[in-house]
């Protein structure tokens, strides 16, 4: 079965109706630090920081008139990378061969992967395992296969702490709004913010604590000695991604808590790179940002020679996180991202198909493909001249 | 779909045709091979001198519920086949069939008690086999299919054999031959060696690829030596020249002869084994062998960690049977196959005894079976309980 087109498409998701009774969750208003906090004039609240461009979604269509979707992040730069650069490479090619298909995108872009590109090679590989899944009318957790588990165990990622507890989640990662360069007050600051949280999750609780590269091998090293008695189950992304001899000297000197990082690591290399030094205790490949599934399962692969536990980043709210996580059996758990606002159905923030989280657990579809159900009136036509341009208008914007 | 019976089984082999007179009889047939157990000198090194030898193939048939079966093979007789049925079969009756990944892991998680090489690894190799001709059964495509593939049109196959002149005569281009000498020979083995290389490359020109094998009759200090006396004949790959125990040797020889690549691993068994040879740097080709180390899984594993790290994974004897062949279709840092050219020169090769189903090579290339799992060609009738051996 042949490849008949690949295009960049906008999905139309409709916004969820207005619940009462919810108030803000801290996805709106939560202060989060992340390198760009050196420049007040980015503040640290999602929305006014440089680097969202949104999503963009791939659809592929075979021969027969069957399709797959998937998609990436980074999309209004991704967009053109899939339109004129992997469509032309892989149309007319075998749908079902994925593993070459991913090789010639590969190989192919070898002189400038990484970021934008390989974000963009991530929703053409999810595409075709949907498409694959379709084709040969199995979930792809059974291509994969899967399933190792009953259902995936998730930690939650948020700061209302009450609110996952009341959902029935027993993991959290809370978030960081501190910089490196604030010295001890700094560090005075985000020990409150670690206690209150460990106080609100109680004792026995998994914490994590996720600084998303706002921090220096310095500095990382004063905060996990000062978060030592809050007993973190692991420390996430403290340094920018590519210093891997900066998390190989945390990892070695900080024993009390496990180093996790990957979401800003862009395919199997820098994966590579960072496994084969054992830089890292856990790793947290994006499959919207890594390369895709196919990617993603190779890194998986290398870690689990290495006893290494992969948890994808953002890996439970998407029906390729809960895939992934139902077939692999080195990866204990998965994130999930508290999008919904407090009191708020976690159903709203997700696509047709994707089952939600009960009691602090997922199952994914057991349709064929990812088992998404996107009605086709969602999907538009992707519009580069209609793409934003967006203005960040200072402090408190 | 649960999983019905794993089971060790005999498989009736059809009659060898032998329509067309041999010129000769094979080298496989004459050839001295030195093994490390030839440090002494009550072995032979002629073919059937090997302890252990006897040891012959097990099949492992899994059955699912609907009684849809799939069929692999591994090795090593009577051990490997109580694995199976003892160890093995518990595990994973009544399992979901296609939950390959799932049920590696469980076997995985057992074998480290029992050691997850060996026999342990032969007999889930066997098992793994099996799983994946079900699953290509089940959802009606071939193996290479399912995995991804086909990343080539064909394979392209180097040709193992001292019969230099019937290889080039079938078409091969590259070749690998024997080694006599065990390192305990000194100077006299290495200059066995030489002359025995010298006249191989003579035969088959200054363009072609040629591969020596040693299977471990060396150790690290005798290998180098040899290998300073080689260097004019420019070696495509030296293999397996000490056991798969001396990764430090294996190391230590990569980095002091650079101008030969190092291959081994069709004596390491598992995932960790090879992971242990790239971190260490020890080898540029690794070769597992499917049906000793693991299976199919355990092979694409070991071919992800070496396409990581810039390695090629070219398996043991992969050609001569569907399980490689079908490896060799989905795996892309794996540019060429072994075929193991072990039959009497000028019978051609479609007349070779093998696995029903199995295609052979056609000037040196080989397009596999695309019938669903591996395509083997074996009826229900043929299959019986293990007989032993």
């Amino acid at each position: 079965m042949k490849i008949k087109e690949v295009r960049c498409i906008k999905l139309n998701v409709p916004e969820p109706a207005v619940r009462k009774n919810v108030k803000p969750g801290w996805n709106s208003h939560a202060h989060r630090s992340q390198p760009i906090a050196r420049y007040p004039e980015f503040t640290r609240v999602d929305g006014n920081r440089p680097g969202s461009t949104g999503k963009a979604w791939v659809q592929i269509t075979a021969e027969d008139g069957t399709y797959g979707l998937g998609s990436c992040s980074h999309g209004e730069l991704a967009a053109a990378v899939i339109d004129y650069f992997i469509a032309p490479l892989i149309e007319g090619k075998d749908a079902l061969a994925t593993e070459l298909l991913n090789d010639l995108i590969y190989r192919s872009h070898e002189a400038w992967q990484g970021g934008v590109a390989t974000a963009a090679q991530s929703a053409v590989d999810l595409a075709l395992w949907d498409l694959k899944g379709k084709l040969l009318e199995r979930p792809v957790y059974d291509l994969l296969g899967g399933p190792s588990r009953d259902s995936i165990e998730l930690y939650a990622t948020g700061d209302d702490i009450e609110w996952m507890r009341e959902l029935g989640f027993t993991r959290f990662k809370i978030s960081n709004p501190f910089y490196y360069e604030e010295g001890s007050e700094g560090l005075a600051r985000l020990e409150e913010h670690v206690a209150m949280q460990r106080e609100r999750a109680g004792d026995e609780a998994e914490l994590m604590f996720n600084p998303v590269m706002s921090f220096n091998v310095d500095w990382a090293l004063r905060v996990a000695e000062r978060l030592r008695p809050y007993k973190l189950r692991w420390f996430e992304e403290p340094l920018p991604p590519n210093n891997v001899s900066g998390h190989k000297e945390l990892k070695d000197a900080i024993t009390w808590t496990a180093l996790a990082t990957g979401e800003h690591s862009y395919g199997r290399k820098e994966f590579q790179q960072m496994i084969s030094v054992r830089a890292v205790d856990i790793v947290q490949p994006d499959m919207e940002w890594s390369g895709g599934l196919s990617e993603v399962v190779k890194i998986y692969t290398y870690a689990e020679a290495a006893g290494i536990d992969t948890i994808p980043h953002t890996g439970a709210g998407t029906a390729w996180g809960q895939h992934f996580g139902i077939a692999m059996p080195e990866s204990s758990m998965a994130e999930w991202f508290m999008s919904t606002d407090v009191g708020q159905p976690l159903e709203d923030k997700l696509l047709p198909g994707v089952p939600s989280a009960v009691d602090g657990k997922v199952k994914p579809s057991d349709a064929p493909g990812w088992g998404l159900e996107i009605p086709e009136s969602w999907i538009e036509p992707w519009d580069y001249a209609g793409q934003q341009r967006k203005v960040y208008d200072g402090p408190g914007g | 779909m649960k999983i019905k019976s794993v089971r060790a089984v005999s498989v009736k082999m059809p009659e060898p045709q032998k329509s067309t007179q041999a010129r000769r009889p094979a080298w496989s047939k004459s050839a001295k091979r030195a093994m490390p157990i030839n440090m002494y000198p009550e072995f032979s090194r002629y073919p059937g001198g090997m302890p252990g030898g006897g040891l012959g193939a097990v099949w492992v048939q899994v059955t699912a519920e609907d009684g849809t079966w799939g069929l692999g093979q591994c090795a090593f007789g009577d051990p490997v086949a109580a694995y199976v049925n003892k160890v093995i079969a518990p595990i994973l009756e009544g399992r979901n069939c296609l939950a390959i990944e799932h049920l590696n892991d469980l076997i995985q998680r057992v074998a480290f008690r029992f050691g997850v090489s060996g026999t342990g690894s032969t007999a889930m190799g066997g098992v793994d086999l099996a799983l994946w001709d079900l699953k290509g059964k089940i959802m009606n495509q071939p193996v290479y299919r399912l995995l991804g593939g086909p990343v080539r049109e064909s394979i392209t196959c180097y040709a193992t054999s001292d019969d230099l002149d019937w290889s080039q005569e079938l078409g091969f281009t590259k070749f690998k031959i024997t080694n006599p000498a065990h390192y305990s020979e000194g100077d006299a083995g290495i200059r066995e060696v030489v002359a025995h290389v010298a006249q191989a490359r003579e035969q088959i020109g200054d363009d072609r690829d040629l591969m020596i094998n040693p299977v471990m009759s060396f150790n690290a200090e005798f290998a180098l030596r040899l290998l300073e006396e080689l260097r004019p004949f420019n070696l495509r790959w030296f293999e397996e020249p000490v056991p798969p125990t001396d990764t430090a040797g294996l190391a230590h020889l990569r980095k002091s002869a650079p101008w030969v690549a190092i291959a081994t691993g069709e004596d390491h068994h598992g995932r960790h084994a090879f992971l242990d040879l790239v971190e260490n740097k020890a080898a540029d080709i690794l070769q597992p062998d499917l049906k000793w180390g693991g299976g199919l899984t355990e092979a694409l594993k070991i071919h992800t960690i070496g396409e990581m790290s810039g390695v090629a994974t070219i398996p043991h004897g992969g050609a001569n049977e569907p399980f490689g062949q079908h490896f060799a279709m989905v795996a892309t840092e794996s540019p060429m196959a072994e075929y193991w050219l072990g039959t009497d020169p000028g019978v051609p090769l479609d007349e070779t005894p093998r696995i029903p189903g199995t295609a052979t090579p056609v000037d040196g290339k080989i397009v596999p079976s695309s019938a669903p799992g591996f395509g083997i060609e074996i009826e229900e009738s043929d299959i019986s309980d293990w007989g032993g051996a």
